[in-house]
């Protein structure tokens, strides 16, 4: 099998399951997050939000508001230095041209969703502060809105921006496709849908910002990208080095806290007040009006020989960007890349489009796009199989990319693809099949494999710095700016450096996530932190570990070669050992530093014409299979998932007990998706704006998730690991839909797989 | 988070005292228990009481007296947690065990009461939001608005009956005691009802529901089934609620009640005089289901369709029926789910 790569188990540290660093606190309930800070003086914060989802702003008049009790400042448009932000990609890489977009701090004129910004308002309570917000005065002139894709694009459609309502398209074309379907001796069909859901994290938006000594406005706030720093400078005309931003540790992010949320609004009260300020989203504003992910329509034509290998993949994606751009254009390029799914395919053609509506925006959600596209080609996948009286895991084995294989957009693989395997380990590990419980119950399992990039798409230049350091006592500092949204991010630095330089877990210091004091290390997303911070910090430990022994070996008068770091000594191999702080103290006396920067910088490409497919897009790809079985009520339609197993090559599992955590969140958040979140929205009205209707799976409705760690150490992380934050959350959606399928012959296309969707596919519905 | 708006919180010991404090205060004053569904409402702006006059100081109202033989009585505001673990009503009550059991979360039936499951407020996808979220698309009748926006030209507010035991306590022939500082009336619990949802009680605003009477089990069977998207937290989007007295193997006298249709909870008597007289076979159990789905008229105001509802509705009554009848394994409530 191709993980018999031999790793054996050289680490002392790396590779085990360590408890993290932030756990006790958390179970404690003594983690300060966002909301918990508070500051002598502190002023209260509420926005004013757009009730409509399209129309112009005839009036807007503050002076009532201002003159209310405890109200300290109400902000509009015209008091922005600077009222548009550009989110090109976040962060610390470089700018992409086509890909920029605006949006507005606070609506200017016009609106363009409900729930979007109108005003600000701070004032001495938060009961002040949202009865200041009730009482600005608005008047709205709706005016007619999109509220579809297919809608936005049709002749003589409203238009949401001057411009037109074509956000992006991309295009693949690989390939003779007519030679190749005619090559085939079956070819499926299929049109799918998924739908609108959100973040849901269990920690809403939410921030303190207060004016520093020196004059810098600070910023203690959950996000995953400290480096929005930069924005905040933009909006409010400052230096950048004027705005600090620290980040704390997250209840959540998947992607809702990728953009800005309360920063801008938080450095712009504080500086107009010079009081601090705090923000918290309710989850009635964080459901209505956060960045949620895009709803598509899927349109697959899939042909493939007798001998289950494809041939042809044409596919058709549409995308719902909502009001405005976000992230929308660099989703879609993710479908667009994972298309055609982690399989061969000589001929390809991809087109897709993303429209702006008037609906909810949307943008990064764990998955980013390569999510939404699995649901449609695993379910085409599994159909050639039955078409062909193919099993499971035989199909996906005879269509598997390999390494030195081409994807359609015309990059290389240059790691190991282990998909035969973890669809042979998931499928095994259902074990033996459950006999229905009743005569109206019938069991079926399905599989579903997906590739998720991790690391950012080559031509952004991204990297990731590191600063590690030993106290005069032997322990251990870390400083990185990555944010920890709580998948052990920063704990699987600490155990890095650990491993590296020979101390005990508990003798490292972790700091995090500010812009000022710790080196920049980008965004907590796309999988990257462990790929791109894991390197920046065994390139730093790895330096400082040569730094020491050079001192150590001339201590010792031994070649440093034969030196090593052990239990916070210098080691030599005849046993002798040498007190770290006696070497740290030489270290002092010869002048050579104790302490290391580092900077990661990964594989760098320019743009890749997708078209003509011309080469590397991402990093790397990290590869998963899931494994579903199910019970469908054939009388109601409703579904239990009874056993659920989830395998990835992870490359190497730094702390598996993090790692089982992302797969076992992530096929949770996955099931989530696939069974019954949906944001329900209405001619641009979000009828889903509490928990009692935004339904999340409770732990009533989710299964044991067994999952299947693979370590081919063949990851361009530290030590071959691969990132493993988003592929988790792939796989559930189509594995569940294949189960249905293969208990009842019935196939739903439409995400969630409700129990009256499943219904209707019975022909239950029918009177 | 949304936040409660300002009240005066009263706590009297006694159900006098309370029906004074009611009384004295006029409509300004609510009545709250474990406040399960009251405070969130309140939190959205859906009542904005003064005064709430606070139940769960009264240690009159807490508990059950009574048995099987004889009847029981149910304090209002003892917890629905102690309703479904309660041995004698499990035992020969089953239904409202199973209802009482499958309320929202064992937080929520901690908290809450049985009295405040029968009076909870009728729900609506356009009503049960946020202060701001009404206002923006528009108020509605049932709160702050004039018209209906699940059917804009109806002259009626539409809000769904969402309690889990109001269609068994029906089905099971209880009655309530009510009282006020004016005196004191026992009512069958149907009475309890009315078809509007706004005015979807009859209890008199200064009233005080303070037990709900049981009558003796008397060879009653029974069982609920509840349609809601997950396994815990939700409201039901159907209720089943079934009961039938066997004399040997045959049914003697049936009740069939069904709940989270219609602004309160429906009979199906047709449905039910089918079953006397005959055996509980399979045969008779879809003739009767069929019967059933009839006075079943959802509105798309709640989670899922209204034709996907009314048809299930059909398979829960056979289901229920078939449990009763040992036809088909009774299995867990919560495998019924869906």
């Amino acid at each position: 099998m191709a993980s018999a790569v031999a790793l054996g188990t050289p680490f002392r540290l790396v590779g085990r399951p360590l408890p993290r660093h932030d756990a006790r606190d958390k179970v404690a309930a003594a983690t300060a997050y966002a909301a918990d800070w508070a500051m002598p003086g502190m002023l209260h914060a509420a926005v004013l939000r757009s009730p409509y989802p399209s129309a112009r702003i005839v009036k807007l008049e503050t002076a009532g508001a201002q003159r209310m009790p405890g109200v300290a400042v109400v902000l509009t448009a015209k008091d922005v230095p600077r009222n548009t932000l550009s989110t090109d990609v976040p962060g610390q890489t470089t700018a992409v041209g086509p890909l920029r977009a605006t949006l507005y701090v606070l609506a200017l004129e016009r609106v363009r969703h409900q729930g979007e910004p109108v005003a600000l308002v701070a004032a001495e309570t938060l009961e002040q502060a949202r009865a200041a917000a009730e009482a600005i005065d608005v008047e709205y002139e709706p005016v007619p809105g999109v509220f579809g894709p297919e809608a936005a694009l049709a002749p003589g459609a409203p238009r949401v921006h001057e411009g037109g309502n074509v956000l992006a398209e991309w295009r693949i074309a690989r390939g003779d496709l007519a030679a190749a379907f005619a090559r085939a001796a079956v070819v499926v069909e299929g049109e799918y849908a998924t739908q609108l859901v959100d973040a849901a994290s269990l920690e809403p938006e939410a921030g303190v910002a207060w004016i520093d000594s020196d004059g810098v406005i600070t910023i203690r706030v959950s996000t995953q990208v400290i480096e929005h720093f930069r924005d905040v400078a933009e909006a409010l005309q400052v230096p950048q080095n004027r705005v600090r931003v620290i980040g704390t540790y997250l209840g959540g992010g998947f992607g809702g806290k990728e953009d800005v949320t309360v920063e801008v609004y938080l450095g712009l009260l504080a500086l107009k007040t010079g009081r601090p300020v705090r923000m918290v989203w309710t989850r009635q504003e964080s459901l209505l009006a956060r960045a949620k992910r895009h709803p598509y329509r899927m349109r697959y034509r899939t042909g493939a020989l007798a001998t289950g290998e494809i041939v042809a993949q044409q596919i058709e994606l549409l995308a719902d960007a909502g009001a405005y751009a976000y992230l929308s254009a660099l989703v879609l390029l993710y479908s667009t890349v994972t298309a055609a799914g982690p399989y061969r395919a000589p001929a390809v053609r991809v087109e897709a489009r993303v429209a702006y509506t008037n609906n909810p925006p949307t943008s990064a959600m764990r998955g980013f796009g390569a999510m939404q596209t699995v649901f449609a080609y695993e379910s085409q996948i599994d159909q050639i199989a039955r078409a062909l009286g193919l099993d499971p895991v035989e199909v996906r084995g005879v269509n598997a990319l390999r390494r030195g294989d081409s994807l359609p957009v015309g990059q290389v693989l240059e790691t190991h693809v282990a998909l035969p395997e973890l669809a042979a380990r998931a499928w095994a590990a259902l074990g033996p099949p459950t006999p229905p419980r009743a005569p109206h119950v019938r069991v079926g399992r399905g599989l579903a494999c997906n590739f998720q990039p991790y690391g950012r798409i080559v031509w952004l230049h991204d990297w990731s710095s590191a600063w590690v350091g030993f106290e005069m006592d032997g322990s251990l500092v870390v400083r990185c700016g990555v944010p920890d949204v709580g998948g052990g991010q920063a704990s699987s630095l600490g155990q890095i450096a650990a491993e590296v330089l020979g101390v005990d877990f508990d003798r490292v210091s972790l700091h995090i996530s500010d812009s000022a004091l710790t080196p920049l290390a980008g965004t907590t997303t796309a999988s990257r932190q462990l790929y791109m911070s894991g390197n920046a910090v065994l390139k730093a430990a790895r330096e400082l570990r040569a730094q020491i022994l050079s001192v150590a070996a001339s201590l010792l008068g031994a070649d440093p070669t034969a030196l090593d770091l052990a239990d916070g000594d210098v080691v030599t191999r005849d046993g002798r050992t040498l007190p770290l702080p006696t070497v740290l103290s030489q270290c002092a006396r010869v002048g050579v530093p104790r302490s290391h920067l580092a900077v990661y910088h990964a594989p760098a490409g320019e743009p890749v014409d997708l078209a003509t497919g011309s080469g590397k897009v991402f990093p790397d790809y990290t590869f998963g299979a899931h494994a579903a079985e199910v019970e469908v009520d054939t009388e109601t339609g409703a579904v239990r998932v009874l056993k659920y197993a989830a395998a990835h090559d992870v490359g190497r599992a730094i702390n598996p007990q993090s790692v089982e955590g992302q797969i076992q969140g992530g096929a949770v958040q996955g099931l989530g998706y696939g069974l019954m979140e949906e944001v329900v929205v209405e001619e641009g009205v979000n009828l889903t704006t509490s928990f009692a209707s935004y339904l999340v799976p409770s732990a009533a409705d989710v299964p044991d998730v067994d999952p299947i760690v693979v370590e081919s150490g063949e990851g361009l992380g530290p030590f071959g690991a691969r990132g493993i934050g988003e592929p988790p959350i792939g796989p559930p959606a189509a594995a569940v839909a294949n189960a249905i399928a293969d208990a009842t012959g019935a196939r739903v296309t439409r995400l969630p797989l409700t129990a009256e969707r499943v219904a209707a596919a019975l022909g239950l519905l029918r009177t | 988070m949304l936040r409660l708006p300002p009240f005066t919180y009263l706590a009297p010991r006694t159900v006098d005292d309370a029906a004074k404090a009611l009384a004295s205060h006029g409509g300004a004053a609510m009545l709250v228990a474990g406040g399960t569904d009251l405070y969130p409402n309140m939190k959205r702006r859906q009542f904005e009481p003064s005064v709430l006059v606070g139940l769960l100081a009264i240690r009159e109202l807490r508990g059950v007296r009574g048995g099987a033989r004889e009847g029981v009585t149910l304090g209002s505001c003892t917890t629905l947690s102690a309703v479904a673990v309660h041995p004698e009503i499990a035992a020969h009550y089953p239904a409202l065990a199973t209802a009482a059991g499958l309320v929202s979360s064992p937080q929520l039936r901690n908290m809450g009461t049985i009295g405040g499951n029968v009076c909870v407020d009728t729900r609506c996808n356009y009503y049960n939001q946020s202060y701001e979220w009404r206002k923006a698309v528009g108020f509605c009748m049932k709160r702050d608005g004039a018209i209906c926006l699940v059917a804009p030209r109806s002259p009626r507010c539409w809000a769904v009956s969402s309690s889990d035991t109001a269609p068994v306590l029906w089905s099971l022939g209880a009655r309530v005691r009510l009282r006020s500082a004016a005196g004191e009336r026992t009512i069958p619990v149907e009475t309890l009802f009315r078809d509007d949802g706004i005015e979807y009680l009859a209890k008199r605003p200064d009233e005080i529901l303070t037990d709900i009477l049981l009558p003796p089990a008397d060879g009653w069977r029974s069982a609920y089934l509840k349609l809601r998207r997950r396994g815990s937290f939700d409201f039901p989007v159907l209720g089943v609620a079934v009961a039938v007295q066997m004399e040997g193997d045959v049914v003697r006298d049936a009740r069939i009640v069904v709940g989270a249709v219609a602004s309160q909870p429906r009979p199906a008597p047709a449905a039910a005089a089918a079953l006397v007289g005959g055996r509980l076979t399979s045969e008779l159990i879809a003739r009767v289901a069929e019967l059933a789905a009839g006075p079943a008229k959802p509105l798309d105001n709640t989670d899922f369709t209204h034709p996907y509802r009314k048809k299930m509705t059909r398979v829960f009554v056979a289901r229920a029926l078939a449990s009763l009848a040992g036809l088909a394994p009774a299995g867990e409530p919560a495998a019924e789910v869906a």
